[in-house]
């Protein structure tokens, strides 16, 4: 059977790196911690063995409070049915933080299994000069230590050769390193005579770890279990034992100190450091980066200019694909008969589709910055900032995290928040993530905004279009933090946790990672314009195509014959017989199934100044965002005249009008569809994952509800302000 | 006819898709996801 080895270690000591190092995977990494939220899976090959490997969520104690920490604990004690059990361990420690390492990895080896330390980040600590004597090491854990530096690749050879000797069962089983007083020690003893009573109702054996988590954790998670399954006799043993360890102090204090009296002995004889602390280039940095104000103001400035050069940068680019895909839906149009197959083609596929795909440009550059923040480093220090802010609505820095990886996609977002032990702040923290703009926003932002908001300079270096993009990303966290405050005055009350956050040193970012990151969100974002959206495209088609009475058209062949038969001169009369064309797709748009839908429920959003068409769009568009942009294109290229050139989406939209011949997109109405799409939850898969963490479908339900009533109550507001103050032209 | 026949053969194509992915967006059950590096698929 292939031996399956598990990888571990303290949040952000670079577990991730050497996991892809090792399995020529490209699992997500950054440099913060908590990236890693669910435990990944890999293979190793060796000479003429293959190990599995498994990447587990960064921990710091064994003492499962969350998740994310349960998840490691259940995994490494076996109780995992699904899981094959673990056959040896690779430990992961930071060279530059070793005692706060070995606290964790003193846990670990009373699984009493074989093991294989990587000493890794070996490059931070000779810059701060701190010195470990790896042999020295490696005689006080007894276990081989090897130094590595997964960010360059140094070690990583002379890791595999320990690995495979670790994966071939050649390194012995290490014994427990940490040595407990006296009565926690008997204790421990006792424990084991008692656990020997019920081999039969176990069916395993009980490693030390496990018992000292029975011991330590009182009401933890493995005493639950045990006592579940060795009935009320157990817990009362239990009880009694504990009680026979009290001891110079609670369990707890004794265990903890313990394990830093093992550490601090071990950093004694291994690791040699400056008497003075040597302060960092990244504590100096610091300094600036999480300053009160400076550090603020550096962070809103960062991301105003990311917004402003999304607009500037990305739109020669974006001009010549928009410019493509009307140059391609005018080629394939004149290739194709006239009829239904022509509007399949070029209403349908290249409308909907193509009007997606334009906004490639910018999905690429928001996840390059995006990438870029997270591998130098900085967003730690933007989670300590956004600390104040948080803390004012009852959640703490913790939440942030989470709700900045939401920016990108909602549903790891959701997933992020494992890492917050809180039961309270992570169910407010869930709740709020999906009002965070993720990048399927981007493209209903974009379209509206170049076609309905002035491209004027402001403060002299900023553009208004940039500048109300960021006010679009910025209106999800100012409306998460009432929402969080709410919620955690009302259903979630309970006290504000403190924030303890591991700042990583800031370094030079990966261009492999970064490189990884942004072709992913592109790939990410084609394969999804190429199915999901493409096939949505053909359904709208199909539903604003048909059915096609011929009532219309003999109507209308009656009217163009009458204007055939006029004495007009030609220009008079293909003006007219244009008109009349438009008229006739007109008529067909509203007599068609989505058409009639759309009346139905056009009263609805009148209030918030939108058509039939938007709406239509809009409830198209609740599965996932994007699909709106892909529906507007199809919905407005039918609606217009057959023959006309096609145009972007951009000019079709600044064109259309009410029937009454008012134009129908003011920048009221753009607006209101921002709001509404900022605050509205449209993602089927972000409330799949709510229900899949929460194991409760009320919270998906409530998430629904009120986002989709705030986005409403929201977006009427917008417009009838907007209206008010613009006189309704916009 | 021909005409009829491929865009009746398209929408039923589109309509069987787009039910199949909500259906597995539905039960949780997709490709692991390249974005969050997760065990379900982010989109």
């Amino acid at each position: 059977m292939m031996p399956t080895i598990a990888i571990l270690g303290n949040p952000n000591v670079g577990k991730t790196a050497i996991f892809n190092a090792l399995t020529g995977l490209n699992q997500t990494t950054a440099n913060y911690a908590g990236v890693t939220v669910a435990r990944k899976y890999g293979e190793v090959r060796l000479n003429g063995l293959t190990a599995r490997l498994v990447d587990l969520p960064g921990a710091y104690s064994l003492a499962a409070r969350s998740p994310d920490e349960m998840i490691v604990t259940d995994v490494l004690l076996g109780q995992r049915r699904e899981e094959d059990p673990i056959d040896g361990l690779l430990i992961v420690v930071d060279a530059s933080n070793l005692e706060r390492n070995l606290y964790f990895l003193s846990q670990l080896m009373e699984l009493e299994l074989p093991t294989l330390v990587a000493l890794n980040m070996t490059d931070v600590a000779r810059r701060r000069h701190i010195h470990v004597d790896v042999d020295a090491l490696s005689e006080a854990l007894g276990v081989p230590v090897v130094p590595t530096c997964a960010a360059t690749g140094k070690g990583i050879e002379t890791l595999r050769v320990r690995f495979e000797r670790l994966s071939k069962g050649d390194i012995a089983p290490v014994s427990a390193v940490c040595r407990f007083p006296e009565q926690e020690h008997s204790a421990i003893q006792h424990l084991a005579e008692e656990l020997k009573k019920h081999e039969g109702a176990l069916h395993r054996s009980v490693p030390l770890l496990e018992m000292v988590r029975l011991l330590v954790d009182e009401g933890g998670e493995a005493e639950r279990r045990l006592t579940r399954l060795l009935g009320p006799s157990f817990e009362a043993r239990l009880r009694e034992i504990r009680r026979e360890a009290w001891g110079t102090g609670p369990l707890a204090t004794q265990e903890a100190q313990a394990r830093y009296a093992w550490a601090q002995e071990v950093m004694r004889k291994c690791v040699s450091r400056p008497a003075q602390r040597v302060r960092t280039r990244s504590e100096k940095i610091d300094d600036l980066l999480t300053h009160r104000i400076w550090g603020t103001l550096f962070f809103v400035g960062t991301m105003l200019l990311l917004f402003q050069s999304i607009y500037t940068w990305a739109a020669p680019v974006m001009d010549f694909i928009d410019g493509a895909v009307a140059a391609l839906g005018n080629y394939v149009g004149a290739q194709l008969p006239q009829g239904m197959l022509q509007s399949l083609v070029v209403d349908g596929m290249i409308a909907g589709v193509g009007g997606v795909v334009i906004f490639l440009p910018q999905i690429l550059l928001l996840s390059l910055f995006i990438a870029l923040l997270e591998d130098c480093g900085y967003m730690a220090r933007a989670a300590f900032l956004m600390d104040k802010l948080l803390s004012w609505c009852g959640l703490s820095g913790q939440s942030f995290i989470p709700m900045l990886t939401s920016f990108a996609c909602a549903v790891p977002g959701v997933m992020a928040t494992r890492t917050i032990g809180d039961r309270r702040d992570r169910m407010t923290t869930i709740l709020v993530a999906p009002l965070m703009s993720c990048s399927a926003r981007l493209p209903v932002y974009v379209i509206m905004i170049a076609a309905f908001v002035p491209a004027v300079q402001v403060l002299g270096i900023f553009n208004l279009q940039g500048v109300t993009l960021f006010a679009m990303y910025l209106l999800g966290i100012l409306v998460a933090a009432p929402v969080a405050w709410t919620l955690k005055k009302t259903i979630f009350k309970g006290p504000t946790p403190p924030l303890l956050l591991e700042m990583p040193s800031y370094k030079i970012p990966q261009p492999r990672t970064v490189g990884l990151k942004v072709y992913r969100e592109g790939r990410e974002f084609l394969v999804r314009a190429g199915t999901l959206i493409f096939a949505v495209s053909i359904i709208v088609w199909a539903l604003a195509y048909f059915p096609r009475p011929a009532s219309i058209a003999e109507q209308y062949e009656a009217q163009r014959a009458q204007v055939e038969s006029q004495p007009l001169d030609p220009a008079e009369k293909e003006e007219a017989l244009a008109a009349l064309d438009e008229a006739e797709a007109g008529d067909y748009l509203r007599g068609s199934f989505l058409g009639l839908a759309g009346h139905a429920i056009e009263p609805l959003f009148l209030p918030l100044g939108w058509d039939w068409r938007i709406a239509t769009a809009t409830i198209a568009s609740f599965p996932a965002r994007e699909i709106i942009v892909a529906t507007l294109g199809t919905l407005f290229n039918l609606g217009a005249d057959e023959d006309e050139t096609s145009e972007s989406l951009r000019d079709t939209l600044q064109h259309a009008t009410w029937p009454d011949g008012r134009k129908l997109f003011t920048l009221p109405v753009a607006l209101s569809i921002m709001v509404f799409f900022a605050l509205c939850m449209q993602c089927a898969a972000t409330l799949m994952t709510i229900y899949r963490e929460t194991r409760q479908a009320r919270w998906p339900l409530l998430t629904f509800s009120y986002m989709t009533i705030l986005a409403y109550i929201g977006a009427f507001v917008t417009y009838q302000v907007a209206s008010s103050l613009t006189g309704g032209a916009g | 006819m021909v005409e009829v026949l491929v865009v009746a053969g398209v929408i039923a194509a589109a309509v069987l898709y787009t039910g199949r992915r909500v259906w597995l967006m539905a039960k949780g059950k997709s490709q692991g996801c390249s974005k969050c590096g997760g065990e379900k698929h982010c989109s």
